[in-house]
């Protein structure tokens, strides 16, 4: 599992690679800590999980994006995922995690729902 | 080993309204087309080949009760509503019993009262001569204390001190092994508000583990791993699956309850044999259950490496023979 980071313009875009599991699901709740301090630290409110990478994810990583939520949004912040695999995007459904987070097919279209100015800045890698 | 449900709801029984009954019938005659049944044979058959679970069945209301089959005297978990039918059902076989006085083992999860609401209405305990031993996790005196309390003035109006059985609480202590029945039996104690405790059974190689009214969170890997160890190699887990992961994450966290995929994971890493949801919540009608049925069913499918696990969803009268 191996995480990216991207600042575009006031949105934090997290790029997630891997599997999240049990074995792993640690590593990714620590990887994303710092880039939700930034949201504790009022620097940036904004994120977009990528999840366009992940082709294996059990309940233990919906646990932790749910951790991650929560941090976020006692800081007033928003986090969006985006990009899921038809598999993934068939767990959030089967959680019911499609109804608590806010999910986009691509990051494009959630950099223009989050922020206009972030979505007219960001070039696809 | 034979398992037999007689309660599988969570938190409070609940029936099928006449509205329900009434879409049932619709749909299994529209289903039928206008055709001709030119005998029972046919009816029936159409009935299990044609239409699906939750029309031609259900998954019934009466809360927790399972009884564990293959000692020589009656093993139970929990006593909710279910308990009821099971009493009815030892009155039927034997009457009054006074000439064939029994011995009934209880397991209790925990003392709150979908899980104890069935005992008054449980006819061995009303006669001299059956001896009832009511075992749990917690002390004897909350265990007694809450039977006690359900059985007074002015909640019913039998008092607890005229059942004519001879009844005793037992203590049970975690992580130890305890010879009853002919059973080996475990407890393992469980995230529950005022604590739950799981039970592991295990006769002739075959094992069987009633784990309701249990919040497994998997926060924490060291614990998860003792419930992965307590689960292990089980050919039956009876699983609390009363909520979706998001709610057990969200609205409904630290309501004590787990969801149906915690519990997919969980066999999953315990290589258990069968999954079998339990203590469902009862706002779900039977399309509901069946919906999460085959969802969680996916959900295996899409997880699953190279550990195949059978689920199903525990339904009033539903017997597994492991």
């Amino acid at each position: 599992m191996e995480i990216t980071c991207q600042q575009v313009s006031d949105v934090t875009l997290i790029k997630v690679q891997g599997r999240i599991d049990h074995r792993t699901a640690t590593d990714f709740g620590n990887a994303l800590k710092p880039h939700l301090n930034q949201c504790k630290a009022g620097e940036y409110k904004k994120f977009i999980i990528d999840l366009g990478g992940v082709d294996f994810m059990t309940s233990a990583g919906l646990r932790v994006l749910m951790t991650a939520a929560k941090a976020c949004d006692k800081q007033k912040g928003e986090v969006a995922v985006a990009a899921l695999r038809p598999g993934i995007k068939e767990i959030f459904r089967i959680s019911r995690f499609d109804l608590v987070f806010r999910v986009f097919s691509t990051v494009k279209s959630a950099l223009e729902n989050l922020s206009p100015d972030a979505a007219a800045n960001y070039k696809e890698v | 080993m034979r398992i037999r449900f007689w309660g599988t709801r969570g938190s409070i029984p609940v029936a099928a309204d006449g509205h329900m009954i009434r879409e049932k019938i619709r749909t299994a005659l529209s289903l039928a087309e206008g055709r001709h049944f030119e005998n029972e044979n046919q009816i029936e058959l159409f009935i299990d080949e044609s239409l699906r679970f939750p029309i031609r069945f259900g998954y019934g209301g009466d809360s927790s009760c399972v009884q564990i089959e293959g000692g020589g005297e009656y093993m139970v978990c929990d006593m909710g509503s279910g308990l009821r039918r099971f009493g009815q059902k030892i009155m039927t076989d034997y009457g009054c019993g006074l000439d064939h006085p029994k011995v009934y083992h209880f397991f209790m999860s925990h003392v709150h009262w979908d899980h104890i609401m069935g005992f008054p209405f449980f006819p061995p305990a009303y006669i001299s001569g059956n001896t009832i031993r009511i075992y749990g996790g917690h002390s004897t005196d909350v265990l007694e204390d809450a039977f006690r309390r359900q059985q007074s003035s002015p909640c019913f109006p039998v008092d607890w001190n005229q059942l004519g059985a001879d009844i005793s609480f037992i203590h049970l202590e975690v992580d130890r092994w305890y010879e009853i029945n002919g059973f080996c039996v475990k407890l393992m104690r469980q995230s529950h508000h005022g604590s739950s405790f799981g039970y592991r059974f295990e006769k002739d190689g075959k094992t069987v583990v009633y784990s309701t009214d249990a919040e497994y969170k998997l926060q924490n890997e060291e614990e998860t791993a003792a419930v992965e160890d307590f689960f292990r190699n089980a050919d039956l887990v009876i699983f609390d699956a009363m909520y979706s992961l998001a709610d057990m994450s969200t609205i409904r966290e630290d309501w004590g309850h787990s969801s149906n995929i915690v519990g997919v994971d969980l066999c999953l890493r315990a290589k258990v044999k069968h999954y079998c949801m339990f203590h469902h919540e009862p706002a779900y009608n039977d399309e509901t259950l069946y919906t999460i049925l085959q969802e969680t069913k996916r959900y295996e499918k899409i997880v699953h490496e190279n550990h195949y696990l059978k689920i199903s969803t525990a339904y009033d009268n539903l017997i597994i023979d492991i």
